[in-house]
C-alpha cells in the first residue's frame, strides 16, 4: 500500500483510517468548544434573566436586542447545544474519532474495509456541520425546537416563531446528511471487524474497545435509517404541504392551520425509535475506552471479560425495544405505559453487570493513579450517578412529574454528556502518545480532571433539586415564578460552577496543543499495554504492520501472568 | 487485502446495505400502518393495471440481472443481459412516473391525503433506490468482475422483494 504524497491527498482528502480518525477528533473539539460557548450564555440568561450586555449587544444585535437575550434566542441555543453536541460531539468523537484511528490496528488490520467510503463519510458529517452552523446566519436564525424538534411547531414554517422557517429546514438537512455519513461509518466498522482480523484474532481476543465499536455501529446501522425516513417526512411537512405529522384544529399564532390527518405523536415513535439507540450509540464506545484503560492501568486483566462483551450486547440490544419512555408524558395507554417502564428497568442489570466488573477490576490491582486511569475513574462515576436517576426515570408515575424539569437535564447531561465526555478525555490522554508521537501532560491533566469534575457535579447535582422543585425544561427564565424564586440563588451558583468549569477547559486545550509540539516523546508502548496498536511505532506508519502481518497468540489483557517475564503479556507474544 | 477478503467485504457490506435499506422502510410503513388508525379522511386508492404491468417489468428485470450474473460467473459476454437490465429497470421507473401521473389526473396529490403521501414517499424513495441500483449498475457494467455484478444482484433482487412487500402493505 502506497501512501499518497501530495498534501491535499494525505492529510485532507485521504483515505487512511489514522487521518481520518485525527480529522474526526478535530472537527468534534470544534463542535465542543462552539457548544460549550453556547451553554455559557445560555447560563449567563438564566442566572441574570435581566441584565445588560451592551458588548453582547454589539456582537449579537438580533440575540440581545436592548442588550437583553431573547427568549427566542435563548432556544436557538439550546437548540444549537443539544444538536451539536449530541451529534457532531458525542456520537462523532468516541466512534467515529477513536474507532477509526484504533479499530483496524486493534485488530491487525492495516485500513478500513471500504477506505473510499470512510473518506466520504468524514467530509459529509463536515458539510453537515457546515449546514448547521449557516442555520444560524439566516432569517430568524437558528431553529428553537430542540434537539427532538418536536412537531406539529418544527412542521409549520415560520409562522410559529423565529428560526422554524429557513432555520428548521436547514436543521434538518443538516440531520439528514448525518445520518448518511454515520450509516457509511458503521458498514465500514462493521465489515472491517467482522472480516480484516489478523491471524490468530478470534472474537474473543478482540480488545472490549472493540466489541464496544463493533455493538455501537450495529445499533447505528439500524437506528439512523429510521430517524432518515423520519426526517424526510418531516422536511415533506414543511416544503411539500403533507400533513403526516399534523393534526386538524391546530391554530397558531392566532392563525387556523387547515392541515389534517396526521399526528405529532408519530414523530415522537420515529424520533426515539432512533433517540434511545442514539444514547448507546454514544455511551458504547466509552465503556470499551474505560474497560479498556481500567484494566491496563490496575495492571489486571478485565473482570469476566465474556460477562462484558455479552452486557454491551444486551444493552445495545434492548435498547431498541425501550424507547417509549421518551413519551411517558406524551400520553399512552397505562398498559403500554408498563410494558416500557419494565424493559427500562432491565437495562440495569447489564449495566449494574458492567459497574461490578470494572470494580472487581480494580479491586486488588496495582493501581498507576495516571490522567487517563482518572478520567475513566470519573467515568464509572458519572455511569453510576447518571444511571440511578435513570431507573427513577424509568417509571411513569415519577417520570410524569419530573419529564419537563431540570431532573431530566441533569440525569442525561451526566450520563450521557459527562459520562461520555470523560472517555474522550481517557482516550485522548492514553491514545495521544500513539497518535501523535509525544505524551500529553500528566500534571496538566489531573489539574483538568480535579477541577472539571468538582465543576460539573457542582453544576449539574444541584439541577436535580431544581427539577425536584418544579423547575421546567427550555425556559428562558424563572424569576417570574413565584415558587421558584427562592430557586435563584441556586442558578447563579450553578453557573458560576459553569463558568469555573468552562474556563478549565482551556487547560486540557493548551495541554493538547502544546503537547502536539512540545510534549514528552513516546516509546512505542509507554504504557506497558498489551494490545496491538503497542506493538507498532508511535505514531504508525501509513500502512500500520510494515512488512510483516501480526499474528496474535493471547487474550487482550493479559496483565500479570503467574510465571510470565513481564508484567504485561503482548498479544502477539510467542505462545509459552 | 487478499482477494478472499475483498470478496467477503464486498457480501458483507452488501448484506449490512440491505439490513439499513430495510429499517428505513420497516420504519415508514410502520408509520404508514399507525396512520391507517388516526382520524378521519381515509382516502382508499385503488391498484390500478399500471402497477401490475410494472410489477411484472421489476421480476423481468431480476431475471435478466441474474441472468447477467451466471453469464459473468461463467466468464461469457454479459454486455447484453445487463443491458437488457437496465432496459427493464429504467422501464419500471417510467411505469412509476405513469402511475404518479394517473394519480394526479385523478386528483390525488402528493399532500391530498395521508394515504396518497404515503404512496408517494415510500413508492418514491423505492424508486430512488432503484435509480441507484441502476446507476451502479452502469458504472461497473465497464469494469465488470463477478463480485461487483454478485453485490449489485443482491441489491437488484432485494429492490423487486422490497417492491412486492410494498404492494402488499399498500393493497392487501
Amino acid at each position: 500500500m502506497e501512501a499518497h504524497t501530495s498534501f491535499l491527498r494525505r492529510w485532507v482528502f485521504s483515505t487512511d483510517h489514522k487521518v481520518i480518525g485525527i480529522q474526526y477528533i478535530l472537527l468534534g473539539l470544534f463542535s465542543a468548544i462552539f457548544g460549550t460557548g453556547l451553554s455559557m450564555l445560555m447560563r449567563l440568561r438564566l442566572a441574570w434573566p435581566d441584565a445588560h450586555f451592551p458588548l453582547l449587544e454589539k456582537l449579537m444585535p438580533t440575540g440581545f436586542p436592548g442588550g437583553t437575550m431573547s427568549p427566542e434566542f435563548y432556544l436557538a441555543l439550546l437548540t444549537i447545544h443539544g444538536t451539536i453536541m449530541v451529534f457532531f460531539l458525542l456520537t462523532t468523537v468516541p466512534l467515529s474519532g477513536f474507532g477509526n484511528f484504533l479499530l483496524p490496528i486493534q485488530i491487525g488490520a492495516r485500513d478500513m474495509a471500504f477506505p473510499v467510503l470512510n473518506m466520504l463519510s468524514f467530509w459529509t458529517t463536515f458539510v453537515a456541520l457546515l449546514v448547521l452552523l449557516a442555520s444560524l446566519f439566516v432569517e430568524g436564525g437558528a431553529p428553537i425546537s430542540g434537539w427532538t424538534a418536536y412537531p406539529p411547531l418544527s412542521a409549520l414554517g415560520k409562522i410559529a416563531g423565529p428560526g422554524l422557517g429557513t432555520g428548521q429546514t436547514l436543521w434538518l438537512t443538516s440531520i439528514g446528511l448525518f445520518c448518511a455519513a454515520s450509516l457509511l461509518t458503521a458498514l465500514n466498522f462493521l465489515t472491517t471487524t467482522l472480516n480484516m482480523r489478523a491471524e490468530g484474532m478470534s472474537l474473543m481476543r478482540m480488545p472490549l474497545t472493540v466489541w464496544a465499536w463493533f455493538t455501537a455501529s450495529a445499533v447505528a446501522l439500524l437506528a439512523f435509517p429510521v430517524l432518515l425516513g423520519g426526517s424526510i417526512l418531516l422536511l415533506l411537512d414543511r416544503l411539500a404541504g403533507t400533513s403526516f405529522f399534523l393534526p386538524a384544529g391546530i391554530v397558531v399564532s392566532s392563525k387556523i392551520i387547515t392541515r389534517s390527518g396526521g399526528s405529532p405523536i408519530l414523530w415522537q415513535h420515529l424520533f426515539w425509535f432512533f433517540g434511545h439507540p442514539e444514547v448507546y450509540i454514544i455511551i458504547i464506545p466509552g465503556m470499551g475506552i474505560t474497560s479498556h484503560i481500567l484494566s491496563t492501568f490496575a495492571r489486571k486483566p478485565v473482570f469476566a471479560y465474556k460477562a462484558m462483551v455479552l452486557a454491551i450486547f444486551s444493552i445495545g440490544f434492548i435498547g431498541f425495544i425501550v424507547w417509549g419512555h421518551h413519551m411517558f408524558a406524551s400520553g399512552m395507554s397505562p398498559f403500554v405505559g408498563m410494558v416500557f417502564s419494565m424493559l427500562t428497568l432491565t437495562v440495569g442489570v447489564p449495566s449494574a453487570i458492567k459497574v461490578f466488573n470494572w470494580i472487581a477490576t480494580l479491586w486488588g490491582g496495582r493501581i498507576r493513579p495516571t490522567a487517563a486511569m482518572l478520567y475513566s475513574l470519573g467515568f464509572v462515576s458519572f455511569f453510576v450517578s447518571g444511571g440511578v436517576t435513570g431507573l427513577l426515570l424509568a417509571q411513569p408515575a415519577i417520570d410524569v412529574y419530573f419529564h419537563d424539569t431540570y431532573f431530566v437535564v441533569a440525569h442525561f447531561h451526566i450520563i450521557m454528556g459527562l459520562a461520555a465526555v470523560f472517555s474522550i478525555f481517557a482516550a485522548l490522554q492514553f491514545w495521544f502518545p500513539k497518535m501523535f508521537g509525544r505524551h500529553m501532560s500528566e500534571t496538566l491533566g489531573k489539574a483538568h480532571f480535579w477541577i472539571t469534575i468538582v465543576g460539573v457535579y457542582s453544576v449539574f447535582i444541584p439541577m436535580h433539586f431544581l427539577g425536584m422543585a418544579g423547575a421546567p425544561r427550555r425556559y428562558a427564565q424563572f424569576t417570574e415564578f413565584t415558587y421558584l424564586k427562592s430557586l435563584q440563588p441556586l442558578a447563579i451558583q450553578i453557573t458560576w460552577a459553569a463558568f469555573i468549569t468552562g474556563a478549565a477547559q482551556l487547560i486540557l486545550i493548551f495541554n493538547i496543543f502544546r503537547s502536539m509540539f512540545f510534549g514528552r516523546k513516546a516509546t512505542e508502548n509507554p504504557w506497558e499495554a498489551t494490545t496491538l496498536e503497542w506493538v507498532i511505532p508511535s505514531p504508525p506508519p501509513h500502512d500500520n504492520f510494515g512488512a510483516v502481518d501480526p499474528v496474535v497468540h493471547h487474550g487482550p489483557y493479559e496483565y500479570s501472568v503467574p510465571g510470565a517475564p513481564t508484567d504485561f503479556t503482548m498479544q502477539t507474544a510467542p505462545p509459552q | 487485502m487478499t482477494a478472499e477478503i475483498t470478496a467477503r467485504n464486498y457480501r458483507v457490506g452488501m448484506w449490512l446495505t440491505l439490513a439499513a435499506v430495510s429499517m428505513m422502510f420497516m420504519g415508514l410503513t410502520s408509520a404508514y400502518v399507525v396512520s391507517q388508525g388516526l382520524g378521519p379522511a381515509w382516502q382508499q386508492i385503488h391498484l390500478r393495471p399500471l402497477v401490475w404491468l410494472d410489477t411484472a417489468i421489476l421480476l423481468l428485470s431480476s431475471l435478466a440481472m441474474e441472468q447477467a450474473r451466471r453469464r459473468v460467473k461463467a466468464h461469457a459476454p454479459a454486455l447484453k443481459a445487463v443491458a437488457l437490465t437496465l432496459a427493464l429497470g429504467l422501464l419500471f421507473l417510467a411505469g412509476q412516473s405513469g402511475v404518479f401521473y394517473q394519480l394526479a389526473q385523478e386528483g390525488y396529490y402528493l399532500n391530498t391525503g395521508r394515504q396518497s403521501s404515503f404512496y408517494y414517499v415510500l413508492t418514491g424513495l423505492h424508486g430512488a433506490h432503484v435509480l441507484g441500483g441502476i446507476l451502479a449498475l452502469s458504472c461497473i457494467a465497464a469494469r465488470m468482475t463477478y463480485l461487483r455484478i454478485e453485490a449489485v444482484s443482491r441489491y437488484w433482487h432485494f429492490m423487486g422483494g422490497l417492491w412486492l412487500y410494498l404492494l402488499v402493505v399498500f393493497f392487501a
